[in-house]
C-alpha cells in the first residue's frame, strides 16, 4: 500500500471520489506518515510532537492536503502529467505539503533537540571519524587522537562567536544547516569532541531566541523598525558619498555592486587609471562601508546597500 | 538583477592580505602565552572559508620566532624608512569568525591591505609553506 492508485486519483480529479477511494488515499497517506515518522503536531498543533496519530488526525491531514492542493493550484496542470506518472506526482505533492507544514511548525516552535540529534548522528556516521573510550564516543574530522584532549581548548568558548542559524520559513530541510554547523565547529575546534557535547553545540548554533518570547513582534513593529533603519541609513549613506565624484561612483558601481565584478585590469583601462590606484580606491571605499555601518542582520545589510546604491547611482548620472 | 546577498557578503568580507589589529588572547598557544591578553599585534588574512563566515588569520610579530619557509618577513609600511620588520608566522594560521574580525580595527603601521607586490610575495610564501 505504498502507491496512490491511479483509478482513485482520476476519480478525485473528476470530483467522483468514492468512499473506497477515500479510504485508499487515507491508507497510503498513513503509510508514508508512519514510514517518515512525521509528527502529528504539524497537522494538529494542539498535540505534542510525540503524540500518537489517531484516525481523525489522518483524516485532518488528508483534508488539509486536499485544501492545499486546491489553494496552491497544484491541480491546474495535472492533465499534462501522464497517467503513468500521476501516482508519483501525487506522492511528491504530499511530501511537498508536509515540508510546508513542517516549516510552518518550525516557525512557531523552533527545531527540537531530537530532530537535530538524529540528523547530526546521520551526518557524523557518514563523513566523520569516531573512537570510543570509557563508554563515550568521540568524533573528529581527522584522525581521532584522544591524547590531544589533555590540551584541548574550551569548546563553548571556541564556538561562542560562530554565526547562528536563524530558522526562517524558507528552511525546509535542516540537514544542510546541521552539516554546515558541524563543519564550522570542527573548523574552529581541532580536537575530538564527545558525542553529547557535540550534539549540544550543534543544537545551540540554531538561533531559537525568537521562540523563547511569548509573543511575536507585530507586523507594525517590523514596519516601524524598517522605517527607522531606512531613516538612519541616510546619515551613513550621506557620509559615504560625501565628496565622491561621478567617476568614483561609476567605479564603485561597476566593481562592488555587481554580481560578477570585472577584472581590475579591464576596469583600470576603462577608467584610464593605474591598476594600483584603482585597487586602493576600491579597497578604501570597501573599508569605509564596512566601518561606517555594520548591519544587524542580512536583511538590514541588503536594505542599507540598496540605499547606498541609489545614492551612488544618482551622483554617477549627474 | 543584482544578487544583493552576494554583494553584501563580498563587501563585508575582509580581503585576503588585509591587516588587522588583533588581541593576543585569540591565540592560546605558546606564541601568546608570554603576552598580556589584550596586547595587540598585527594579523594577516590568509584565506576565507567557502562559507565566507570564517577567515583564517596569521599572527605577526616583531620577533623572529621561527626561521624557514613558514615565516613571511615583511616591512609593512614601505614608505617609512624607520618602520620595523614584521614576521608573520604562517604555521600559526587559525580560523576566526568574520564578524569578530571586522569588529576589530583594520590596519597596522598605517597600512590596511598589502599592496600588489606584497600580496604576491605573501601568496608565494604561502605556497612554499603549505604547498
Amino acid at each position: 500500500m505504498n502507491r496512490f492508485n491511479i483509478v482513485y486519483i482520476n476519480d478525485l480529479l473528476n470530483g467522483k471520489l468514492s468512499i473506497e477511494g477515500y479510504n485508499h488515499i487515507l491508507s497510503v497517506v498513513g503509510y508514508y506518515t508512519k514510514l517518515n515518522q512525521w509528527p502529528v503536531s504539524i497537522i494538529v498543533p494542539e498535540k505534542n510532537r510525540d503524540s500518537r496519530w489517531e484516525k481523525e488526525d489522518y483524516e485532518e491531514l488528508i483534508q488539509q492536503y486536499f485544501e492545499w492542493l486546491l489553494v496552491k493550484g497544484k491541480l491546474n496542470y495535472v492533465h499534462k502529467v501522464p497517467d503513468s506518472y500521476r501516482s508519483y506526482y501525487f506522492l511528491q505533492l504530499l511530501i511537498s505539503f508536509i515540508s510546508d507544514k513542517i516549516s510552518e511548525y518550525q516557525k512557531t516552535t523552533g527545531v527540537s533537540y531530537n530532530a537535530i540529534k538524529k540528523i547530526t548522528l546521520e551526518i557524523l556516521e557518514d563523513r566523520f571519524r569516531k573512537k570510543e573510550r570509557d563508554a563515550k564516543v568521540f568524533w573528529s574530522d581527522g584522525d581521532v587522537i584522544l591524547e590531544d584532549m589533555s590540551v584541548s581548548q574550551d569548546l563553548d568558548e571556541c564556538i561562542r562567536s560562530l554565526p547562528r542559524v536563524v530558522i526562517t520559513e524558507k528552511i525546509k530541510h535542516l540537514k544542510p544547516h546541521v552539516k554546515n554547523c558541524l563543519l564550522s565547529i570542527f573548523e574552529v575546534y581541532h580536537f575530538p569532541i564527545e558525542q553529547e557535547a557535540l550534539i549540544n553545540s550543534v543544537y545551540r548554533l540554531f538561533d531559537q531566541s525568537q521562540y523563547h518570547t511569548t509573543e511575536f513582534h507585530s507586523q507594525n513593529s517590523n514596519v516601524e523598525l524598517e522605517v527607522d533603519s531606512a531613516s538612519n541609513y541616510k546619515v551613513q549613506v550621506d557620509s559615504l558619498v560625501l565628496n565622491l565624484s561621478a567617476s568614483d561612483c561609476q567605479i564603485f558601481l561597476s566593481y562592488l555592486f555587481v554580481n560578477d565584478p570585472p577584472s581590475l585590469d579591464s576596469l583600470a583601462s576603462k577608467f584610464n587609471l593605474p591598476k594600483s590606484s584603482l585597487h586602493l580606491k576600491i579597497a578604501s571605499f570597501k573599508k569605509k562601508i564596512s566601518t561606517t555601518y555594520i548591519p544587524v542582520n542580512q536583511d538590514d545589510g541588503v536594505l542599507f546597500l540598496e540605499k547606498l546604491h541609489i545614492a551612488l547611482d544618482k551622483i554617477a548620472n549627474e | 538583477m543584482q544578487d544583493w546577498k552576494k554583494i553584501l557578503m563580498t563587501i563585508y568580507t575582509p580581503d585576503i592580505g588585509s591587516l588587522w589589529a588583533v588581541p593576543n588572547k585569540v591565540w592560546n598557544n605558546g606564541f601568546a602565552h608570554n603576552k598580556a591578553g589584550e596586547d595587540l599585534h598585527p594579523a594577516l588574512v590568509e584565506r576565507i572559508a567557502p562559507c565566507k563566515t570564517i577567515t583564517h588569520i596569521i599572527p605577526g610579530t616583531t620577533k623572529d620566532y621561527k626561521q624557514g619557509s613558514c615565516v613571511f618577513k615583511i616591512k609593512i609600511n614601505q614608505k617609512d624608512p624607520a618602520a620595523i620588520t614584521s614576521f608573520f608566522l604562517i604555521k600559526l594560521s587559525m580560523p576566526f569568525t568574520k564578524d569578530t574580525l571586522i569588529s576589530l580595527s583594520q590596519g597596522w603601521d598605517g597600512v590596511d591591505v598589502l599592496n600588489e607586490k606584497q600580496l604576491a610575495d605573501f601568496k608565494m610564501q604561502l605556497k612554499f609553506c603549505k604547498g
